[in-house]
């Protein structure tokens, strides 16, 4: 799995609990939809801290950076090659 | 007197309840904690989206409190509500079934003949002025986090402020405070210089923190 499709994966079974039906595009909006809110975006840190072995900066902890799968990704990719 | 010590009575009862006695003791003593105070411009505020038809905004009166019109699901909140309205802060609530489940607080320091003021000015070095107003101690009941009702509550009292001809209004949140910190900055507050505060009860020290050491990383300033 990509970067995307593990976030993609993530966002689907523990944000949306759900049965992994639910298909979220690469660029739908994650935050505008109320997944991404100020509790997902806690679960959602830990999440990306712990699977990429990461620190997220908090100047990085803008909404611009977890607007979408691919913005969260994007993030991720260069954090990990800092 | 009384209602100041029923509401600490709860207050201490109800922190305990969620997250025991470190818990309470870390909200009154704690060293060297960064606080961000913030600002917003009212004039470029954005209309209110998704104004949910469940939940009813109000503004805490004293009338309504005396005659029961409302009812908390924290006591600490509502032995807070009278003696918060007579220092002349205004009181801002989301109500859903005539229960408030959450509210926030607000003083205008700056409008004529209003003396009401906050201790937090002070300690986040900001004077408020003529047409400006500090929002404060907002809380959003446990059992209805999750559902942007921060966002809802700040929004609304933005905009009726804004409607008053207030221009600014300034706010602050503790950088260890994530759901906080990311509720500021999706409603776009402006950041203002950092805070570097200790409390020890009722004693606190504040200072500007200089710019370089704005950068730190989460592990510090984030922990959970």
């Amino acid at each position: 799995m990509n970067t995307q499709d593990i976030i993609r994966s993530f966002i689907a079974c523990e944000l949306l609990q759900g049965t992994g039906e639910t298909v979220i595009g690469n660029d739908d909006p994650l935050i505008e939809s109320g997944i991404i809110d100020s509790l997902g975006i806690m679960t959602m840190l830990s999440f990306l801290e712990d699977k990429f072995s990461l620190e997220i900066p908090g100047e990085d902890l803008v909404p611009e950076n977890f607007a979408s799968i691919s913005t969260i990704a994007a993030l991720v990719e260069l954090l990990t090659n800092k | 007197m009384f209602g100041w010590i029923l509401m600490t009575y709860y207050q201490i009862r109800e922190a305990l309840a969620q997250g025991g006695l470190k818990n309470l003791i870390r909200k009154r003593v704690f060293w060297r904690r960064t606080a961000t105070p913030v600002e917003m411009d009212l004039s470029t505020l954005p209309a209110l989206r998704d104004l949910s038809s469940d939940y009813q905004f109000i503004e805490v009166k004293l009338e309504g409190l005396r005659m029961g019109e409302w009812s908390f699901t924290e006591p600490s909140r509502c032995f807070k509500a009278p003696g918060n309205l007579k220092k002349g802060w205004r009181g801002f609530a989301l109500v859903k079934d005539s229960v408030v489940v959450g509210d926030i607080w607000c003083i205008t320091p700056g409008e004529g003949g209003n003396s009401a003021t906050h201790a937090d000015l002070d300690m986040l070095g900001i004077s408020c002025r003529e047409r400006e107003a500090y929002a404060f101690d907002m809380f959003i009941d446990p059992a209805y986090r999750g559902k942007n009702l921060a966002s809802l509550l700040q929004r609304s009292v933005q905009l009726t402020l804004k409607m008053e001809g207030y221009e600014k209004v300034y706010g602050f949140y503790w950088n260890d405070n994530l759901p906080a910190l990311w509720m500021h900055r999706m409603l776009k507050f402006k950041e203002l210089p950092k805070r570097r505060v200790s409390r020890f009860f009722f004693l606190y020290s504040a200072q500007a923190l200089s710019q370089s050491k704005n950068s730190s990383t989460s592990a510090e300033r984030f922990p959970r």
